[in-house]
């Protein structure tokens, strides 16, 4: 019996029932989602392996092939382009979903189950907004071998640098659509140039790419459905509050120059002060260092360092401002004023039956922000003070 | 040779555990939503008189089969062990079925599954003890290398609002949670305390909190990190939830080797069933083979197996503690 086990097991554990040869798969590290008229026209970004493993070919094949299928839903859809890819779509490495606003309009629930269902789906891949969701995916990109990496790294570089554009990824979207008194926002591509010559090697081999794609304003949503876009003052503003920025640039203007001063450390949050009258306080801390000055600020002065920090501090209130202001016009809480009350007080939450309509327009913010400029980079003054006082 | 006391303590503790993944965790999220994290902390209290009941007849070495004179409550024992040991085999082959081997047919999954059983049976019950004593030791790497994975996840606020829940969902709740905690430490009673050394109740007892406390940190972390309504959408989210385990570059995409804790402490329990099963059918393989592979035809009827697991189990369950509180009786009496 002892042996007849053993046997068994030597026979059925090594693991050859249903093993796949990764020669066999379609690497998917991109999937575009476009409507065509009214089905789904779902977009693969695939490797070419054969192109990677031959280098004899030299560089006339492309890094990438896109295939595409029609549907009425993503399965249908994915099924269709099993017809023309000699290999099985494998998702497990995907690294972006770009959805059409066409297609985030009508809403992103029905689009977003297959990718909730499917065992391989790692739900952490990004998910950005974008006019034709193919043309973005299709568009090769210098610098990167495949352009969904370019565009996964270029969103994790931009929270480092910048705060009009942060990465949300699939299950940070579905969380939000999930809670109550809270929407999600996800960022948008736009491409700049000729998107057709910018889909071929061609386009490589120029110093000025004929297309790139370039990371855009933030998308937003009420539950699952696309509402609007956020200008650049809103994107960013929508990006502090919701604490997705590590650095960005502020720029404060003096008659024709300007002084810009790099904010690092930014750390803010919500605070529910009166749940019956709805104030909530917003509190933004951060630390800045002078990185341009071309205004002659005598910044050795402390007086000056201050009226430099309080400038900051107007310049971040007046965009976070603006961007409570951007979702009280599309009537969505992005940032979650709602949720907070329903954590906090759900009886008083349950009195507004739908909480963005009638809650969200009577919230009072009190916003509070403290920078503190700690550094002026390498140089102590300006090159035009130095040479004045010369 | 003796049971070695670490190695009954490992068992106890995978008793304990053995419905949290298909059960508990959807269970006590859907009945009690954000304050899910209450219910172990309350079913253990509540379950450590029914573990106190246990002990009673563990220490008192009581054996059953001579306790009663009819064959009634013995074949009762064996039927609930076995409707016990297919629930959770069900359970297993659906998650490694849903995580693993989405292609692969059910019943290949269970031959191997029951080929790895036959095997650790053909041993003696030393060696089943000890399985579990190595698959303890597994447990706290798994458990570590998570907890690293996720502790910067966390989201505090995630468990709010705090005490939002219908008293009848948490007493349903709590009672669920305290049936299927404690009817499957009744499988241990099968194993003599006089073939063991060094068994103490303090370090039972000890075992027996540890093991709730490791549930209720599950738990917890599972709100903190998912929510309570990402957590309600997954079918096994304390698998998904591991997908989530991110640590700089060497903690990542490991998922699929960190769940061997959940396949681990299904299958544990299921070998120690299996193995009273068996000793019960006096070592007839072929009839246990049977019993776990006919599980295949349940497979089929997903209705059945969801109003069984949700509605039935925990109620037929609960006859076990009537058992135990008539076994406890008949020896007071028989003394």
């Amino acid at each position: 019996m002892k042996k007849l086990l053993i046997i068994s097991f030597v026979i059925l554990f090594t693991g050859c029932w249903n093993y796949r040869e990764l020669n066999n798969l379609a690497i998917t590290t991109a999937i575009a989602i476009d409507k065509k008229e009214d089905d789904y026209e779902v977009s693969i970004l695939v490797a070419n392996t054969k192109k990677n493993n031959d280098t004899s070919l030299g560089s006339s094949e492309s890094e990438t092939i896109v295939y595409s299928g029609t549907g009425k839903s993503i399965a249908e859809a994915l099924n269709e382009i099993d017809l023309l890819s000699p290999k099985k779509i494998y998702i497990e490495h995907l690294s972006i979903l770009v959805i059409s606003k066409d297609v985030a309009k009508e809403g992103l629930a029905n689009v977003l189950d297959y990718f909730l269902r499917n065992a391989e789906s790692t739900k952490r891949f990004q998910i950005a907004l974008a006019d034709n969701a193919k043309d973005v995916i299709k568009v090769l990109k210098p610098l990167e071998a495949y352009p969904a990496s370019s565009i996964s790294k270029n969103f994790k570089l931009s929270k480092e640098s910048q705060a009009k554009s942060a990465l949300t990824l699939y299950s940070e979207f579905l969380y939000k659509y999930m809670e109550k008194g809270l929407n999600p926002v996800i960022p948008s591509i736009t491409i700049v140039g000729n998107v057709k010559r910018g889909s071929q090697n061609k386009s490589l081999e120029q110093t000025t790419p004929y297309a790139i794609t370039k990371l855009d304003n933030m998308a937003i949503f009420k539950d699952d459905k696309l509402v609007g876009l956020a200008n650049k003052t809103e994107s960013k503003a929508i990006n502090i509050i919701n604490n997705k920025i590590d650095q960005m640039n502020i720029y404060l203007k003096c008659d024709e120059n300007i002084t810009t001063i790099k904010i690092v450390d930014l750390n803010s949050n919500i605070k529910l002060t009166d749940y019956k009258k709805l104030k909530y306080k917003i509190n933004l801390k951060a630390e800045g260092t002078v990185i341009e000055d071309t205004c002659n600020h005598n910044l050795s002065n402390k007086k000056n360092m201050v009226k430099l920090q309080e400038k900051a501090e107007l310049k971040i209130k007046n965009m976070i401002k603006k961007g409570i202001d951007v979702a009280k016009k599309y009537q969505t809480d992005i940032y979650g004023f709602g949720n907070l009350l329903y954590k906090n007080h759900p009886k008083e939450f349950k009195k507004y039956k739908d909480w963005d309509k009638d809650g969200l327009d009577n919230v009072d913010v009190n916003i509070n922000v403290q920078v503190n400029i700690r550094f002026k980079g390498s140089a102590k003054k300006n090159i035009k003070e130095v040479k004045d006082e010369n | 040779m003796k049971i070695k006391d670490m190695e009954f303590y490992s068992s106890l503790f995978f008793m304990i555990q053995s419905c949290l993944g298909g059960f508990i965790i959807d269970d006590t999220i859907k009945l009690v939503k954000n304050d899910a994290w209450i219910i172990p902390i309350v079913g253990s209290i509540i379950g450590f008189a029914i573990l106190k009941l246990y002990l009673y007849i563990f220490n008192n070495n009581v054996n059953i089969s001579q306790l009663f004179k009819t064959k009634i409550v013995n074949t009762i024992y064996i039927i609930l062990i076995i409707l016990l040991m297919d629930t959770i085999f069900l359970s297993l082959i659906s998650f490694i079925s849903t995580g693993y081997l989405y292609d692969t047919p059910p019943l290949f999954i269970i031959v191997l599954i029951t080929l790895t059983i036959l095997y650790v049976l053909k041993n003696n019950t030393n060696s089943l003890f000890r399985t579990a004593l190595i698959f303890f030791y597994l447990f706290l790497i798994t458990y570590f290398i998570v907890t690293i994975g996720l502790i910067r996840q966390v989201n505090f606020l995630n468990i709010m609002p705090i005490f939002n829940f219908k008293m009848t969902n948490f007493i349903i709740a709590v009672f669920h949670y305290v049936i299927y905690t404690t009817i499957p430490l009744l499988s241990i009673l099968y194993y003599k305390k006089s073939t063991m050394e060094n068994i103490s109740n303090k370090k039972i007892t000890i075992t027996y909190f540890l093991a709730h406390l490791s549930i209720f940190l599950i738990i917890f972390t599972l709100i903190l990190v998912f929510g309570v309504n990402l957590a309600s959408l997954y079918q096994y989210p304390g698998y998904h939830i591991l997908k989530r385990a991110f640590a700089g570059a060497f903690v990542e995409r490991l998922e699929k080797i960190l769940a061997i804790y959940w396949i681990i402490s299904m299958l544990i329990p299921i070998m120690f069933w299996a193995n009273i099963i068996l000793n019960k059918l006096k070592k007839n393989y072929f009839i246990i083979t049977l019993i776990i592979i006919s599980n295949y035809f349940l497979l089929t009827n997903i209705t059945l197996i969801t109003y069984w697991n949700e509605t039935l189990f925990p109620i037929i369950m609960s006859s076990f503690i009537v058992l135990s509180i008539l076994i406890c009786i008949k020896k007071k009496l028989s003394n």
